[in-house]
């Protein structure tokens, strides 16, 4: 072999030598356009992420704005409307004698309108629960399943082990709510006879764990093709917590809300 | 390694050239990581091509092997064209992973690092493996430079095949 095929190896081996280096400039180039690449998505993601959450935050609270509205509107106009009637009705009925058929009238006219009053007070209370902002998120919990404890077949514990924890009207609402939906899931389809909720304080967040002797987690989720349950997590995603659901259980339905007690949510 | 061990054995016992079981190597080779990527690439690319790619090497390597270039001849083509292919299919990964925008670090993944050390062996060996019988004929010490840049490159994708696993471990744990 000559000289000059020597020549052409020896452009080979430089060759091979340079196409080994443009490989590994290339190898170089995708990893950090794909790190700069990556971190631009996550940013924008991020971005994202945080303005889905205050559309969130937003709708809640224009849903809660508008639940206050229609109950002020309902105690202050119907409310006040069938508690002047009453009163006329009752000033009627003070005029006739006890025996006539208009006495008996005016006495089933007066029961319903009282009726009338009392429903009025439960929806517009229930809109509005303002025990929540004079007693606290346990006192409305328990005054929320005041009837189902009174009528239906089913016990339902309500306890905290932090008496005394502070909330911010946000988060205090956003539990009561939660919890009077998993409430209504589990009496409506459920079949239990047991429901257990604690709050409990863990760290810098609030947890409330659920849990019913029922059918399980699809039985919660009969409501409405699990509306119920999509509600509850957006409430829960509003307030950046967690909703854990064990569905290892064998028997009934257990629920773990976890919401981080922002400072600045912290009243007092 | 049971191929290389084969072929060792062979020159031991018989004194005869071991091409033939390089012609082997190269096949097995090619399955093994084709089989790689397809598992790396699942979803990305369609299942056709890797049919046409197992089957289409395959009768490439019979025809090589039967008609054209016969067992005892260095199968500079064939060695060629499994390059081709594997490098393709590296810059195949890379594309998905630039496009995917998933992995953030892909210097901590075994892929990554499998795939780099594919992309510098075989662009450095296309060309000596696509005229490799051309520079067997060259004189001594140009032919030991050739073979001792194909060693180092060898080498370097072991090291980073080592560095892969360590990843692949890591992974795992």
């Amino acid at each position: 072999m000559g000289e000059e095929n020597n020549q052409i190896v020896l452009i080979f081996v430089i060759s091979a030598a340079f196409v080994v280096l443009l490989a590994v400039l290339l190898i170089l180039f995708v990893v950090i356009y794909n790190k700069r690449i990556v971190t631009q998505e996550n940013r924008l993601q991020k971005l994202e992420n945080e303005r889905q959450q205050l559309l969130l935050k937003a709708t809640i609270e224009g849903q809660e704005r508008e639940r206050s509205r229609l109950a002020k509107d309902l105690h202050d106009s119907i409310g006040a409307l069938l508690s002047g009637l009453s009163l006329n009705l009752k000033f009627q009925k003070s005029k006739e004698d006890t025996n006539s058929k208009q006495f008996a009238f005016l006495e089933d006219a007066c029961q319903l309108v009282q009726e009338g009053i009392e429903n009025v007070r439960k929806v517009s209370h229930n809109l509005l629960p303002s025990t929540l902002e004079d007693f606290g998120l346990i006192s409305a919990m328990e005054e929320s399943v005041a009837f189902v404890n009174q009528y239906e077949n089913l016990q339902i514990m309500i306890k905290c082990e932090h008496p005394k924890m502070a909330l911010s009207n946000t988060i205090a609402l956003g539990l009561l709510r939660v919890f009077q939906e998993l409430i209504q899931n589990t009496i409506k389809h459920a079949e239990a006879t047991k429901v257990n909720a604690i709050i409990s304080c863990e760290a810098d967040d609030i947890v409330l764990t659920y849990n019913d002797n029922g059918v399980g987690f699809n039985g919660h989720l009969k409501d409405s093709k699990g509306i119920g349950m999509k509600n509850i997590q957006s409430r829960i995603q509003a307030l950046d917590g967690i909703f854990d659901i064990d569905y290892t259980a064998p028997k009934g339905f257990n629920a773990r809300i976890k919401v981080p007690l922002k400072t600045e949510s912290i009243i007092g | 390694m049971g191929i290389s061990l084969a072929a060792e054995l062979w020159v031991r016992t018989c004194g005869d050239s071991n091409i033939p079981f390089y012609h082997l190597y190269i096949l097995v080779e090619y399955l093994f990581l084709l089989k790689i990527f397809q598992i790396l690439l699942t979803h990305y690319v369609k299942n056709s091509v890797w049919k046409n790619l197992n089957f289409g090497f395959i009768v490439i390597w019979i025809f090589n092997v039967l008609l054209y270039q016969g067992w005892h001849a260095y199968p500079d083509y064939i060695h060629a064209l499994e390059a081709f292919i594997i490098l393709v299919l590296v810059l195949t990964w890379f594309t998905k992973m630039l496009k995917e925008k998933v992995v953030k670090n892909p210097e901590k993944t075994f892929e990554f690092w499998m795939c780099s050390g594919q992309m510098l062996f075989f662009s450095g060996n296309f060309l000596l493996f696509l005229f490799s019988n051309f520079l067997l004929s060259a004189d001594d010490p140009v032919y030991m430079a050739v073979w001792i840049i194909h060693l180092i490159l060898n080498l370097m994708l072991y090291s980073i095949y080592t560095i892969a696993i360590i990843w692949v471990k890591r992974t795992i744990k």
